[in-house]
């Protein structure tokens, strides 16, 4: 399939999914130049369309989308979620293991189908696979370790490809061990001067603890 | 007034810069970046000096380099004693007593000949290991090597080089304890994971607690120092801190760790450090990188410190939720 099949395909059926059927739809695409370029024009077709894509200024943010869910009593009926701008400790933070690697997703797609009965629509270069509403969390995942595994074949044209590696354990963990030392010394230095009182020790064992934790989860899942 | 300082001198006015001058960076062989320019005019405004100011103190490094390469010891003492305007008296002092002596010093102004002038009067009373990075991992400490083996190679010198190494580790454990004194710069780290961060001239540092740990294992002091540029042409003179006494600072602390006593004697010599070269931070060698980062050192309050851990650990930045995993 060329690049500009592709495009065309995207654009067509993401058309096909929203005009097709009322039912409440996710529709799960990949970042690429023309995906981008389209959210706009997406959105004054459907006005009542809500996207999440953290790089887009004017779009939702996970938790702002949840929020609107939550509070609606009729669902926004159109949602548009760019699933692999989704990478940060803050929006990507269900640990998947997968082939004895474990990668971290949004768990965002997983509870709009299966808390709020969301059908999801995942982009594939051959149309858009559709997911029934109510699945279990495991189905749900499955169906986003398949949108990024056509992620990637989209190659130098994914834009978000380089920032996937923020979802290893390995990356997540160099991550954490900093913000515990960030935390560590910001609590070492506000006490410098006083004696180590009980709550301070009891606060530096709990960082230590959280500390020692993540070194073990290092050696066991990434064998180093 | 020598040529090398006068030279200096003569370039006062490239001082008076506002903003970056392509042809000068090019003289100076100093491509800068944007991201350079950036962090360079966030400490000139600290500093309260123009941009051209960090054109002048490299020229005058250069001028520093080219002049020393080349001199003998008989020079080298030279030039040192024209542009050294230290009071010793401090260093003197200290030098009398017994025991080890960690002499302290950052990458900052002329901390080389800083080194080079401190080491020649230690070692009239003492062994002096001076410790920095290998070169085979810190590319560019060859030319110290070089000097110090210009100054030092002799087998009767009581100066000696030691790098950051097992074996250097050893030889500053041995010579401290047996009273010797090491010069060591504390503000460089190999593995950002051993680090732990201070506040330094609003921003966070990454620093080492090595110095504070070395100093408490053999009983030794610390004696922070920082080399201060003078006038307008090279001159220098050395600014001495408080001694510190991290075997003493330890003691009740055993309860909670050594990591709590050297961190409070590493802030300590950090805070020596920030009061010292804060107006003068242009001249730090790695401003560059300091002021890239946007971090600032977060101060707690005691009272909520507890409630922050809370809300640390249970964020998804730390807590990596193993607990939670979702296997297909």
């Amino acid at each position: 399939m060329t690049a500009a099949t592709k495009r065309d395909s995207i654009k067509i059926e993401i058309e096909e999914v929203f005009a097709t059927d009322s039912a409440p739809t996710v529709v799960l695409v990949p970042s690429t130049p023309e995906t981008l370029a389209n959210t706009t024009r997406w959105s004054q077709t459907w006005p009542d369309l809500l996207v999440v894509a953290p790089i887009h200024v004017e779009a939702l943010t996970p938790q702002q989308l949840l929020e609107r869910v939550r509070s609606n009593v009729t669902p926004p009926a159109r949602i548009l979620i760019f699933s692999d701008q989704l990478v940060s400790a803050l929006h990507a933070n269900v640990p998947l293991e997968q082939a004895g690697r474990i990668e971290y997703v949004s768990g965002l797609e997983a509870v709009l189908n299966a808390r709020y009965a969301y059908r999801i629509a995942v982009w594939t270069p051959e149309g858009f696979e559709v997911q029934n509403p109510c699945e279990t969390v495991e189905v749900a995942m499955g169906m986003l370790i398949r949108y990024f595994a056509h992620c990637r074949s989209l190659g130098e044209r994914w834009i978000m490809r380089d920032q996937q590696t923020s979802r290893s354990l390995r990356e997540r963990v160099v991550q954490a061990r900093r913000e515990l030392r960030f935390l560590e010394s910001a609590v070492l230095y506000s006490c410098r001067a006083n004696p180590i009182d009980e709550c301070t020790q009891d606060v530096l064992a709990r960082i230590g603890e959280a500390q020692k934790c993540l070194i073990e989860a290092r050696r066991v899942y990434d064998g180093v | 007034m020598a040529f090398e300082s006068f030279l200096a001198s003569t370039a006062l006015p490239m001082r008076l810069l506002r903003s970056r001058v392509s042809v000068i960076e090019r003289f100076l062989e100093t491509p800068l970046t944007d991201h350079d320019i950036q962090s360079l005019t966030i400490a000139c405004t600290r500093s309260q000096v123009r941009f051209g100011a960090f054109y002048h103190w490299y020229l005058k490094k250069l001028i520093i380099s080219r002049s020393v390469r080349g001199l003998d010891k008989h020079a080298m003492s030279r030039m040192l004693a024209r542009y050294d305007h230290t009071d010793y008296g401090v260093l003197e002092d200290i030098a009398r007593q017994q025991g080890g002596i960690l002499v302290a010093v950052p990458h900052h102004g002329h901390y080389i000949l800083s080194i080079v002038s401190v080491a020649q009067r230690l070692c009239k009373s003492r062994e002096v290991l001076i410790f920095y990075g290998d070169p085979s991992t810190h590319s560019g400490n060859e030319v110290f090597d070089a000097l110090y083996e210009v100054l030092w190679g002799d087998a009767n010198a009581r100066v000696q080089v030691i790098h950051d190494t097992r074996s250097g580790m050893a030889k500053a454990i041995r010579g401290l304890q047996n009273g010797s004194a090491v010069i060591i710069m504390p503000d460089v780290h190999k593995d950002e994971h051993e680090t732990f961060l201070v506040p330094f001239c609003g921003r966070a540092l990454n620093v080492m607690l090595g110095t504070a740990a070395l100093a408490r294992r053999t009983q030794s002091i610390i004696l922070p120092m920082v080399s201060r540029p003078q006038g307008a042409g090279i001159g220098f003179a050395n600014v001495w801190g408080s001694v510190l006494r991290p075997n003493q600072a330890s003691q009740g602390l055993a309860c909670v760790g050594t990591n709590v006593a050297d961190y409070r004697i590493t802030a300590a010599m950090f805070q020596f450090f920030e009061e010292v070269m804060d107006s003068d931070i242009i001249y730090w060698q790695y401003v560059r990188q300091h002021y890239m980062r946007e971090i600032e050192f977060p101060i707690l309050m005691p009272g909520s410190i507890s409630a922050i851990v809370d809300l640390v650990l249970a964020c998804p930045h730390a807590n990596l939720n193993l607990g939670s995993i979702v296997r297909l």
